[in-house]
This record gives structure tokens, sequence and C-alpha cells, in this order.
């Protein structure tokens, strides 16, 4: 099977001590966005999450997190909050979302399980 | 002594008043035996006249039954003068023996002072027969004869009362309270045996309740069935419009309907004459005059849709092309349900493949048991209703055992209630929602109505297991709606 090529790398990191959920994947020639590796840890410290992280030179986006973004520093390519007060910004994730499911540009690797359908991380590694 | 020596003419008036209606008093004609003659005295309304009482045939045929039997149980059309032929009898009986004593249960207070003005004004035709002893508006006792009570059944019940003879609760179908009032009725009337008669009388209301109950139970056929065909003229016994049977347990059903009323029967068109006489809508009229059991003012799920619903088996495997969901209406120790229900969602149709309901148990017991469902379903969704605090307690105990799944916290109120309640009545109305018959969900779904603003069960039964649906089919659709991954492509990776 030929090897994908990425034509850029991105990390989904949903950060929270109890529950953290890391996909990582990247945009090929054919600009979908295939989601390999899926990283699920619990009561998972944030001094490790970095570490975890910089094991790869991929982009990095988190939910807003201020000691996790302050960890892994500049490889932080940016932050969105899923406040409950934040639903506007959530919908946009919905659409794009969709958009990306409906037009085709968007594979998951078998073993990407997604449990808990922490779904927005997909669209969240977009970015 | 002062009047007399002022106007011995005027003492001597009052004591000839006095000794005559003495003499009126202990001359009192005797009642007579039949109902008929004794009906034929009294004056009643009718058609804004004070007239004779002549009554029809259904009216004589029910005070019949009512010397043979026991127990029964009434569906009417409305305006048929069922409660005054009622209201008679038992003034009769209460003329007869002075020993008796009964019960008229109304649906307001209005209408228990009503039917006690409309009793009275029935002695007005009776002087020479027999005198009232009181002037009281809920209480009516006869000299030297029985009494006759009237009461609001919305707040009153019969306890403290003994030997009652006779009960009837009238327009049950509307009564909150009557199932208590009833069960409360029988000590009252222990002591009476045999000789009481009970009448349960109602319009039609929705196909839930206790009422239905009643007039549904022990029967070897279909009540609605039925109403429908003495409605159409093609089912009757005496005359057209008058239906009765003896049910298993030896009550009485009768069904009467405006065919046997020799006035109305002759209004063509006498339904449509009633949706403008009344200024109401069609579905009312059709429940009130033509014995249909539509209510959607009360029933919140419509009763075909739901029979139809029924069609689903439990499963207790993992199908893995399907996705599953769970709903969780969570209780504690009183006697409300601990519900879970597993939805399968499979090309956009959902069926409920299995229930965990229990009463009364641990909280280490039920989370035992959902644990079990988890581990069996690997659900997409599970929501859990948090409000009243009990399920947060159960939200966070899973959350924590259970990491990865996707637990939703769902809050009930007035205003999300009828959103969740929404949600499932669209599943039904688009027949996309299956479950498996003879579960608790179908009997839930008919006894849901709607109480003025609040939705909930009717007295006496659960919503348990609606609620947990409910919170099962949200959970789905919001996955459904947005985030839904089973249909993406997948490749292989490494």
């Amino acid at each position: 099977m030929d090897k994908i090529e990425y034509v850029i790398e991105v990390i989904g990191c949903f950060y929270s001590f109890k529950n953290t959920h890391i996909l990582i994947g990247g945009i090929d020639k054919k600009n979908q966005l295939r989601l390999h590796t899926e990283v699920v840890k619990n009561n998972f410290p944030i001094k490790e999450t970095a570490e975890l992280l910089n094991n790869y030179s991929h982009n990095i986006w988190i939910n807003t997190h201020e000691p996790l973004r302050t960890a892994i520093g500049s490889r932080c390519k940016g932050e969105l909050s899923f406040d409950k007060d934040n639903e506007s910004e959530n919908e946009v994730l919905e659409d794009l979302f969709l958009s990306l499911k409906q037009s085709g540009r968007l594979s998951l690797a078998t073993d990407v399980k997604i449990q808990g359908n922490n779904a927005h991380n997909c669209t969240f590694a977009h970015f | 002594m002062a009047l007399m020596g002022i106007d011995p003419l005027a003492q001597k008036l009052k004591s000839i008043k006095d000794s005559f209606e003495a003499e009126l008093e202990n001359n009192l004609k005797p009642v007579p035996e039949r109902w008929e003659d004794f009906v034929s005295l009294c004056v009643i309304r009718s058609g804004g006249k004070m007239v004779k009482f002549k009554p029809y045939f259904y009216q004589s045929l029910l005070t019949r039954l009512m010397d043979e039997y026991n127990n029964i149980v009434i569906v009417k059309s409305r305006q048929l003068g069922i409660t005054q032929a009622v209201s008679s009898k038992f003034l009769h009986r209460a003329c007869l023996s002075p020993a008796y004593s009964s019960m008229a249960f109304l649906r307001s207070q209005e209408d228990a002072s009503a039917l006690a003005r409309r009793t009275r004004q029935m002695l007005g035709g009776l002087a020479e027969y027999v005198k009232a002893d009181n002037d009281n508006v809920g209480f009516l006792k006869l000299k030297n004869c029985g009494e006759i009570y009237f009461k609001n059944s919305s707040k009153e019940g019969s306890r403290s009362y003994d030997s009652v003879l006779d009960f009837l609760f009238d327009e049950a179908a509307f009564s909150e309270n009557v199932e208590q009032i009833y069960a409360a009725s029988s000590p009252s009337g222990a002591l009476a045996g045999d000789l009481t008669t009970k009448l349960i009388v109602s319009t039609p209301s929705a196909k839930s309740g206790w009422y239905w109950q009643k007039l549904s139970e022990n029967n070897d056929r279909d009540v609605e069935d039925l109403c429908k065909l003495v409605a159409s003229g093609k089912l009757h016994r005496e005359i057209p419009g008058v239906f009765w049977w003896i049910d298993d347990a030896g009550v009485v059903k009768l069904i009467l309907h405006w065919l046997c009323h020799p006035v109305y029967s002759q209004i063509p068109d006498y339904l449509k004459y009633r949706q403008q006489q009344d200024g109401t809508d069609f579905e009312t009229v059709l429940r009130e005059y033509d014995l249909r059991f539509v209510d959607s003012a009360v029933s919140v799920f419509s009763s075909d849709l739901v029979r139809d619903a029924a069609l689903g088996e439990f499963e207790d495997f993992l199908d893995d092309s399907a996705n599953y969901f769970i709903g969780i209406d969570t209780a504690t120790v009183g006697s409300d349900y601990f519900v879970a229900i597993v939805l399968k969602e499979r090309g956009g149709k959902y069926s409920v493949v299995a229930i965990y309901r229990r009463r009364q148990q641990t909280s280490e017991y039920n989370l035992y048991q959902i644990g079990n469902l988890i581990n069996l379903y690997h659900p997409r969704g599970i929501g859990i209703e948090t409000t009243g605090g009990t399920g947060q307690l159960y939200l966070e105990r899973l959350s924590k055992d259970f990491e990865g799944y996707d637990f939703h916290a769902i809050r009930t109120t007035g205003d999300s209630k009828p959103v969740l309640i929404g949600t499932l009545q669209l599943a039904l109305e688009k027949r996309i929602l299956e479950f498996p018959e003879g579960c608790s969900i179908g009997d839930e779904l008919l006894s849901f109505r709607r109480q003025g603003k609040k939705l909930e069960a009717a007295p006496g039964k659960h919503d348990d297991t609606v609620l947990a649906l409910c919170f099962a089919l949200s959970v789905a659709e919001k996955a459904e709606k947005g985030w839904n991954l089973s249909d993406l492509p997948r490749f292989k990776h490494g």
C-alpha cells in the first residue's frame, strides 16, 4: 500500500486532566484530512501531555487551556473554547465538520475509534 | 300568652295551620313503587320549561339495570339526561326507605350544586308525597326518608360515611381523584353488601386513565370498536344508540349514543348542529357526542401511533452495523422506577432493544446493571437526567467508571420537557421508532397526558420509561445531527 504523503501535519488535542483526547493526522495532496492516530489518556498531567506532543513536529491545536499552552509554547498553533457560552463557535465547528464529511474530505484510520464521540476534535485538527 | 290576649283570632289561625300541616305530614300519600310512576310526578326543567319528567326508553333501561346489577360503567354522549335519571333513581330510593343513603360525585362544586338544585326541583311535584328535611346545597335529607349527598369529586371523598348504598361517579374520565374516591367508597358501602349500586359514568376522553381502564377491562371485545359501531348505527340492542353487555367480572357496560334520543336523532347532521351550537372544534364534538376516544388536549401520544410502533423485539447481542444510545431516568427509594433504555439506530430507524426498569434498588445495583448494558452495547451516547440531583451522582460515577464514553447531562424543565416529548412524538409520527410489544413503554405512552401546562403520567401511572426513551432519542438525535462518525471513510494506517 502506498504511503500517504501529508502536505500539512496536524494535531488536535482536547486536554482535561481526567480525559485527554489527542488526534494526529494531516492533510494529504487531495486536500483530505486523514486522522491516523488516536491517543486517549485519563488523569494525565500537563507536563506529560506536553512531552507527548513534543514527539511530533506537527501544528498543534488545543482547547483553551493556559497551562498547556504555556507548556507547549510556540508549538501551539491556536486555541478554541468549548465553553457552553461559546456555542456560536461550536456551531461553526460543527458546520465545518459536516462540510468536510459531505465533501468526502475527512477519513479515519481503521483503529481510530474516537470513543465518546469526541468528534469535534476531528474538525479541530483540521485547523 | 301576650299574643293570645291581643289577638285570639290570629292564635287560632296559627293553631289551625299547624294542625293542618301536621295532618298533611301524617297523611302524605305513599310514594309510587315503580320508578316510572314516581318520576312522572317529578318536575324538571326541559327545553326552557318546567315539565313533568317523562323518561326516555334508555333512562328507564338504566334504572332497570340499576335494580338488577351492582356495578355499571357507562360511556355516553353528552346531553342525554343520564345524571338526571340517576339522581331521580336515587331520589326514588330515598323516598322509599328511611335507611337509604347515596352519594353523587360530580366533577366540580358547581356541578354538584347544580345537580342538588335539580334534584330538589324534582321534589316540587311531590309535595303530597314527600318533604325535604333540610335546606343544604350538598346534602338532601327527606323527612322520615333517606338522604342523598352531592359531592365535588375534585375535593371530597366518602370516608367517614357508612352504609352508603348507591354511588354515582359522574364524568369519571375527567376527574383527577376519582380512583382514590372510588377506592375510599368501598368501606362506605361494605355494610350494604349486595344492595349497593356503583355507577361510573362519563363521556369519552383519552384511552388512558382510571375510567378507560374500568371501561375496557374484562371485555372480550374492543370497547372503542363497539362505540364506533354503535355511533354508526350498525350495532344496537333494544333501540339504535343503546348497547350493553355484562363483562367477565359481572359489571354492566352500557354504551349510550345520541341516536337513542328521540329528539336529537331527528336533527339532520346532528354533529354539525352541535358544533355550531357549542361553538367548539370538531374533535371535541366527536369526543363529547360521537363516543370517540380522541383527546389531543389531554392525551399526548396518539394510541394508533403507539400501537403501530409496538412491533420491535428485545436483543441481547451487539449488532456491529448499528449505533446504540442509552437514556437513563434515575430514581431514589420512592415509588418511581430507575429506568435505562437502550436504543438501537440502524439506517435512520430506532428500536428499543433493552430496558432496565427497577425500583427501590441500591445505587450500586443500578450502577452494576447499567455497566452491563454499556459493556454489551458500547453506546455512542448516554443521556442521564440530572434534574433533582440524584442523576448527577450517577453521571459522575458512570463518567468515572466508563471514561471515553460520551455522557450527556439532561435537565428537564418546563421549557425543555415539551421539546424532549416533541422529539419522541415526531419519531412516532415519522414511524422511525419501535419498541417491543407488551413492554411498559406502550402503557406509559398511552397514560402520558397534558394537564394544563404540565406533561406527566396520569394519576397512579408512571412516565419513567417515556422519559428515559426521550433522553436516549435526544442523545441519538444530537449525534445524528452533528458529530456522526459512523459513515466516514476508513483507511489502513501503518
